[in-house]
């Protein structure tokens, strides 16, 4: 039996042995690949004919639609113009990107170029040192010609650290028939979109489609209102920044009070605290919404064949109305740029990565193409192809009219603590029911507390 | 029983098993929707024009194979090294009298209690200079690390319940320590080991946020990535997502079906004994 137990022992081992074996052979077998690859290509990077491998992170999962589609195409565009490269592209969407660009910062993993978010996370990255300097001189003149203003957040201590892919700007969008039919004016002040939202309502239809689920369109709103209150670009701004009171200011209470109205005279649609991104856009697209607050980044609707035909054909773009006595006109435009990509520091192929970098900014590549597509309205001046939907044309025209530009959101100027913050107090307000002051207090204290 | 209450407990349970089984009906009638279709007024939607595009979509871009064969290995090798763990370390705190064996007893159910992204970070510096991001192990080793606490937690409280009459009797015959464990305790815990199973299955199958810090490279990719090749940076096809949610739940309802009986008794003989 002695023998018994032996064999027994030994069988056990000897499957523990192998299993173990079979195990590290897997992720053995791929860290050879990928020293293989990476030491072929440390020791030719300087000739331009050798392969080297470049590693793209990106917040565009799907491929094949969209900025993603856009950001495809111009990879795709360089390995056709430069055979010797291929391009690993990593992609997660927002949140799992958030995450997982702050673990590659923590660890200084060696990607070569990465999307980055400007203000203050692209602030974090700066102070790990994780992203690399540009200089701005390179990138002026006709190769690039970018719009001016547009580096605000991505500049910090007077030094650049990246290159804004789109501008972002916030307009409602307006189904005209809607309008038309209804025989409703199409609001031009504050006080009209109120009196629209209630006709609108009267008649069974939802007025303005709002993704409250995802809270950071309440505050653009309300930024938006407290711009055209006081012409100010930059109030509140200052008052995240600490440098004003968000308390106490008779313009901030002005501005919720307003934006208390919108949420009383139920100008969103019925839960609107429920919808989230796509939820709202489907409301609106199916004709059940007669409006929609959202981002200069949904210009393809006008094109995109999977929308009901009536619909493209009225949809229409809508200036923030202005306020009856305020200082703030509606071509003070709510428009920052938000996101962009970056060098990364660590990188293992530097000349190579900026080579596509440099590629990928030029105006006839990323610009273009999101322009054409209908994706995003770029941050660099773009040529009118003249197959511009009239959509795009009024987005256009929304952009290039502004007299004043905010150059980043109040939301995202802050911390992430403030970013949360905020959005929550946002919620409380149109979901809890609290008063004006309350919420300038919890914007107050999210201010303080970041 | 009188046969009018019988046919009032039989409609009340009709309700309950519709109720239970509506989110798989409703999934499986939006995954023949295009995106814009959904969020419309009606709760479920006849799909005048069955989308199966969103399939095709759901096995060419959602690259639904290769995600599935990396899924079904990794979950299996971590069911496979829980099980060992859980039926060897129940065994030795059930059975065995050593000195710290309280202490490690608590040390180990404290794992129950540590949430797995919690460990992300730390994890992720340890894997890298270890090398083992990129690699199925370092998927397989914290899944079976925070797997083995509540299945040792299962098999202990099961264990207790058998008598020991039945290994005293298999050392009269001369079984050896392994002969025990493997031969004889293991089919006696079998429902209970149908529990251990099936919570891994679940836990690993559905993981993301691990799985996308660790892995980078495409070909190790685990089946929620799937869902995530249809998202944009603010809206998502959400026909082609529903469509990779609907095959990625059939594996979980093929398992559930099987194991139907067994599972049910493991979780109330784990209750009541544990």
């Amino acid at each position: 039996m002695v023998m018994n137990s032996k064999s027994t022992r030994n069988i056990l081992l000897v499957t523990a042995l192998a299993a173990v074996s079979v195990l590290s052979a897997c992720g053995g077998g791929n860290d050879k690949n990928n020293n293989a690859g990476s030491s072929t290509n440390g020791g030719t990077a300087g000739s331009a004919d050798k392969e080297v491998t470049l590693r793209l992170f990106s917040n565009l999962p799907d491929r094949k639609s969209g900025q993603g589609l856009a950001e495809q195409m111009v990879i795709d565009n360089y390995i056709k113009a430069n055979p010797n490269v291929k391009i690993d592209i990593e992609t997660l969407a927002e949140e799992p990107f958030k995450n997982k660009l702050k673990a590659y910062m923590a660890s200084n993993e060696s990607l070569d170029v990465t999307m980055v978010h400007g203000g203050a996370e692209l602030n974090t990255l700066v102070q790990a040192g994780y992203v690399k300097e540009l200089n701005p001189a390179e990138y002026e003149g006709d190769t690039y010609k970018f719009l001016p203003g547009v580096y605000k957040s991505f500049t910090f201590n007077d030094k650049l650290y990246g290159l804004p892919r789109n501008s972002d700007y916030e307009v409602i969008y307006y189904n005209k028939k809607l309008f038309d039919d209804n025989g409703i004016k199409i609001p031009t002040t504050y006080a009209e979109l109120l009196e629209a939202g209630k006709q609108f309502r009267a008649k069974g239809i939802e007025p303005m489609s709002m993704n409250g689920k995802d809270l950071w369109s309440f505050a653009a709103f309300f930024q938006d209102l407290v711009v055209r209150l006081t012409g100010d670009q930059n109030l509140m701004l200052d008052a995240v920044a600490k440098k004003k009171n968000f308390t106490g200011d008779e313009n901030f209470l002005a501005a919720a009070k307003l934006l208390a109205e919108a949420r009383d005279t139920k100008l969103f649609q019925e839960s609107f605290m429920t919808a989230d991104y796509g939820a709202s856009q489907n409301l609106f697209t199916q004709g059940r919404a007669a409006m929609w607050y959202m981002g200069s980044w949904e210009a393809g609707m006008a094109t995109n064949d999977k929308l009901p035909e009536d619909f493209r054909n009225n949809v229409n773009v809508l200036k923030f109305p202005v306020v009856d006595g305020g200082k703030g006109k509606n071509t003070d435009l709510l428009a920052w740029n938000g996101g962009g990509y970056s060098l990364v520091s660590s990188s293992k192929h530097p000349e190579e990565a900026k080579k596509f970098f440099d590629y990928m900014m030029s105006a006839d590549q990323w610009a273009k193409i999101v322009w054409d597509t209908g994706a995003a309205v770029p941050a660099q001046k773009y040529e009118l192809s003249g197959k511009e939907s009239e959509l795009q044309k009024q987005l256009t025209e929304v952009l290039t009219g502004a007299t004043s530009t905010a150059g980043s959101i109040a939301l995202d100027s802050g911390t992430p603590k403030f970013k949360d913050d905020a959005q929550n107090a946002f919620g409380k307000f149109f979901a809890g029911g609290s008063t004006p002051e309350q919420l300038l207090a919890d914007l107050q204290k999210a201010a303080e507390t970041q | 029983m009188t046969k009018s209450t019988k046919t009032i407990l039989w409609v009340f349970f009709l309700i309950v098993a519709l109720v239970q089984l509506f989110p798989l009906i409703w999934l499986i009638d939006f995954s023949f929707l295009s995106s814009n279709e959904f969020y419309s007024s009606s709760v479920l939607k006849w799909p005048s024009d069955p989308q199966w595009q969103n399939y095709i979509n759901a096995w060419v871009d959602g690259k639904f194979l290769r995600y599935f064969i990396n899924s079904a290995f990794v979950t299996s090798v971590t069911i496979l090294l829980t099980v060992i763990l859980s039926l060897t370390l129940g065994y030795a705190f059930t059975r065995m009298q050593w000195k710290l064996r309280p202490i490690f007893f608590t040390i180990i159910l404290l794992g129950i209690m540590i949430p797995i992204h919690a460990t992300l970070l730390p994890n992720f510096a340890i894997f890298k200079a270890l090398g083992l991001t990129n690699s199925y192990l370092g998927l397989i080793l914290p899944y079976t690390a925070v797997s083995v606490p509540l299945g040792t937690f299962i098999l202990t409280g099961f264990m207790r319940s058998i008598p020991k009459a039945m290994e005293e009797s298999a050392v009269v015959d001369g079984a050896n320590i392994y002969r025990i464990v493997f031969q004889i305790i293991a089919p006696l815990t079998a429902p209970a080991l149908v529990t251990v199973i099936v919570t891994t299955f679940l836990n690993c199958w559905n993981e993301f946020i691990m799985a996308s810090t660790f892995l980078s490279k495409d070909a190790l990719k685990t089946l929620p990535f799937s869902v995530m090749n249809f998202a944009g940076q603010y809206s998502s096809d959400y026909g082609s997502q529903f469509a990779v949610m609907v095959l990625t739940s059939i594996p979980a309802i093929v398992i559930y079906a099987i194991f139907n009986e067994q599972i049910t008794k493991g979780v109330t003989a784990g209750a009541v004994k544990g």
